[in-house]
Parts: structure tokens; C-alpha cells; sequence
């Protein structure tokens, strides 16, 4: 079965994350936030030290493996000349959530919301790009390619540029789910020193 | 007012009396080599690097407290990748390609750890390269056993699967991942490197493991 013709896409239940602390009583705690998950917090920890101490090559950052993961997926696709089949592919892997996004939008009537779904809520994109920030109707990011994909292509991993994954990738799919969700926004063109912005437009 | 000057007590006992907590020596009696200066201080290991460390602890304690739809883990993202780029590749007919791709991607590194096999003739250093020293390993599994010759893991696609698979986003399961992609790709890298193992075949608790054949 192909799992996005086979079927209509189910949307996602986009439940809001419950507040650190509760009411009552617990207003006067002192929380971290984490109870109950010193656990995972801990192991987290480990992987987080254990990647900043990683200068095998270069000096790794937290989010190496989930950049080289999209390089190696968008280089595949690419050397088989499938990539507008790909963004296509992702962009319909992600419909579920956005169109519950587009309903959330909707029903609030504020086209905000999907700057947060797009940025703020999403691992896929604060896990990839670290130095996100900004609010309302725009972001910003330093492109997270460039850094590893210069140490890549000295032993000839990739041959992908930094300005072709935005112009090739990064603008269509951001677009793609902006469609999806309803909104309209605009991706900044590529610059040498790799910062990118996202605007919502009207 | 400035406080007063104060002289540090030389707490130091003499060198080589017995029971006391001298310089160190050597079986040999000879003294063991002072620490520098800078050694002599402590230090965290990311001085400089403050802000790098910030922005790593921002995204875990992100990803961490995300516990809505399901508890995130430290690897969703990256799960979330790989499962993106071979159920595309799956719906094409083109699994083997990417992995293919993927081993052949990895075959600079893969094969110089090879040479530090031929090296040292320890082809445990092909299991630690694949596994312990590799972050697109242990980022995305997050925990593994470690015994001489082997290692054990849980499958960490469980839970993003069964949540992507009720929404329509793959179709993928588990052993799938496991015999088509996971199996194949340590076999790709090992050959690279000039090991031989054995990956377990896929079973239902999910747990996994690889041993030097």
C-alpha cells in the first residue's frame, strides 16, 4: 500500500501542551517542569554532552544527525532527479497536522497560529534550526546546511550548496505547508551570510 | 575597605611520607608528572562554547517538556527524517537505492575506520564506530548495551510510527524498518569497514542486536 494515495489523510489532533504547573496549591511549589521526567531529562543530558564533545572532523553541534539525515534524503533525491517528488512527498506526509493547523486557524481566526505550528511547536524545525527566533509574524534562522555540508563535501559526501537546499527545498516546502494550512507567507531569498526569514504576508 | 592580604598555608606535606597526601608517585618511586597550571584548574569543558551549550539545552528542554500528542524524546526529529525519506523511497520501489545511497555516503569515514581495523587487528573498532563514536546512531536510539563483540538496542521507531500510522503518514512498520533499512545499512557499513557481523533477526519485543561474525 502507498500510505499517502491509499487513503484521505486523517487530521491530526493537535492537542495544546498542558501548562508546567497546575493550579492550587501547586501555584506555590517551586517546579522545574520536569518532574517525572528526570529520567528522560537525564538521558537527554547525556546525548547533549556527548554530541557537544563530538570534534571528530569538526566540532559537532546538537543537531549533526538530524542535518545530515536531510542531506542524505534531499542528495538521493536529487541525484535521481526526484526532489520536486520528494517536497511533494513531505509536504503530504505532513498534511494531517496542518490541516488540523487550518482548523485551529479557523476557528480563531488568527493566521499567527501557524507561525507557531510552522516554528515554534514543531522539533522538525527548532531540533534543525538552533538559532530560531522572533514572534508574531516573522522568524529568523541562520541556514543550518552550510556548516556541515562544507566539512562533508571535502570527502565528497554531498554535492549540494547551501543556497540550493533554500531555493530547493526550504522555500517550496515552507510554502507547501503554508498552503496547506491556509496562510500565505514569504520565504527571503537566499544570503551569503546564511540568515533566512519567514514572513506571514496577508 | 580592600580585604586585608592573606598568605595561603602551605598545606603541603613533604614529598614521599608515607600515608599522607603528597605529590604522587609512581610504583617506581619515581614523582608523577605535575599537572599544568591550566590542568590544575577546573573546568567544564565548554568554555567559549556557552552559547553553543544554551542553544543545545534550549531544544532538549523543548523537546523534553513536549508531551502532547505523545512524550517526545530527544530523537523525534530525527526518527521523523528518516522515516519520511524511506517511506518515499518505499512508495517508489526504491528502498535499496537509498540504502545503497546511504552506505555509499557513509564510505569515506567507513573506510578509514577500516584502516585502524587492518591496523590494529581489533575489529572492535568497527563496532565502536558504528555505534558508540557515530551520533547519527546514538542520537537517534538514545540507549544500547555494550558487551565485547555485541550490542543491544530497542527499536526506537515504535512509537512515532504508531502515531504517524494513524494519521495516514506512513505505512511502514517496524520490521520493515528493521530488515530493510536498519540490517542492510550495518551490513553496507561493516563490509566498508572490513568486519563481519551478524544483525538479530527482527523480533516482536523490538529488541535488536549486532555482533562481530
Amino acid at each position: 500500500m502507498n500510505a499517502q494515495t491509499a487513503t484521505k489523510p486523517v487530521v491530526a489532533e493537535v492537542p495544546p501542551h498542558l501548562p508546567i504547573t497546575g493550579g492550587g496549591a501547586n501555584q506555590y511549589k517551586t517546579l522545574s517542569g520536569f518532574e517525572g521526567r528526570e529520567a528522560e531529562l537525564g538521558l537527554s543530558m547525556s546525548i547533549l554532552l556527548k554530541m557537544l564533545g563530538n570534534h571528530a572532523g569538526y566540532a559537532h553541534e546538537m543537531n549533526d544527525p538530524l542535518v545530515k539525515a536531510h542531506l542524505l534524503a534531499i542528495q538521493f533525491a536529487k541525484s535521481n532527479g526526484m526532489l520536486g517528488q520528494y517536497i511533494a512527498h513531505d509536504i503530504k506526509t505532513m498534511e494531517p497536522i496542518n490541516l488540523r493547523i487550518k482548523q485551529i486557524i479557523e476557528k480563531v481566526g488568527n493566521p499567527e497560529i501557524a507561525m507557531v505550528a510552522l516554528f515554534d511547536r514543531t522539533a522538525c524545525h527548532y531540533a534543525l534550526a538552533l538559532t530560531s527566533t522572533g514572534d508574531g509574524r516573522s522568524r529568523t534562522w541562520k541556514d543550518p546546511f552550510g556548516y556541515v555540508l562544507t566539512q562533508c563535501r571535502k570527502i565528497g559526501q554531498f554535492d549540494l550548496t547551501a543556497r540550493e537546499i533554500h531555493e530547493t527545498w526550504t522555500i517550496p516546502r515552507l510554502t507547501g505547508y503554508a498552503a496547506t494550512m491556509g496562510v500565505k507567507i514569504r520565504v527571503s531569498p537566499w544570503q551569503e551570510d546564511g540568515t533566512i526569514t519567514c514572513e506571514l504576508i496577508d | 575597605m580592600a580585604e586585608p592580604v592573606r598568605s595561603i598555608p602551605n598545606t603541603s606535606p613533604p614529598a614521599n611520607q608515607p600515608g599522607t597526601a603528597g605529590a604522587p608517585t609512581t610504583a617506581a618511586g619515581q614523582p608523577a608528572a605535575l599537572p599544568s597550571v591550566h590542568d590544575f584548574g577546573l573546568w567544564s569543558g565548554f568554555e567559549g562554547r556557552e552559547e553553543l551549550l544554551g542553544r543545545g539545552l534550549v531544544q532538549l528542554l523543548k523537546t523534553v517538556i513536549a508531551d502532547a500528542p505523545y512524550q517526545h524524546h530527544l530523537n523525534d526529529a530525527a526518527l521523523k527524517a528518516h522515516l519520511n525519506a524511506i517511506q518515499f523511497a518505499k512508495n517508489l520501489g526504491r528502498l535499496p537505492e537509498l540504502v545503497a545511497h546511504d552506505v555509499k555516503t557513509l564510505s569515506p569515514i567507513n573506510t578509514r575506520v577500516g584502516q585502524l581495523v587492518a591496523k590494529t587487528g581489533n575489529p572492535e573498532y568497527g563496532l565502536v564506530a558504528m555505534f558508540e563514536r557515530t551520533d547519527c546512531w546514538y542520537q537517534l536510539v538514545l540507549e544500547w548495551q555494550v558487551e565485547p563483540g555485541r550490542r543491544t538496542w530497542r527499536s526506537p521507531f515504535h512509537t512515532v510510527l504508531e502515531m504517524g500510522r494513524r494519521i495516514g503518514q506512513f505505512d511502514l512498520t517496524e520490521q520493515e524498518v528493521h530488515e530493510q533499512w536498519t540490517a542492510p545499512r550495518i551490513y553496507g557499513y561493516a563490509a566498508d569497514i572490513g568486519i563481519k557481523v551478524r544483525v538479530s533477526p527482527w523480533h516482536e519485543s523490538g529488541r535488536l542486536s549486532c555482533e562481530l561474525a
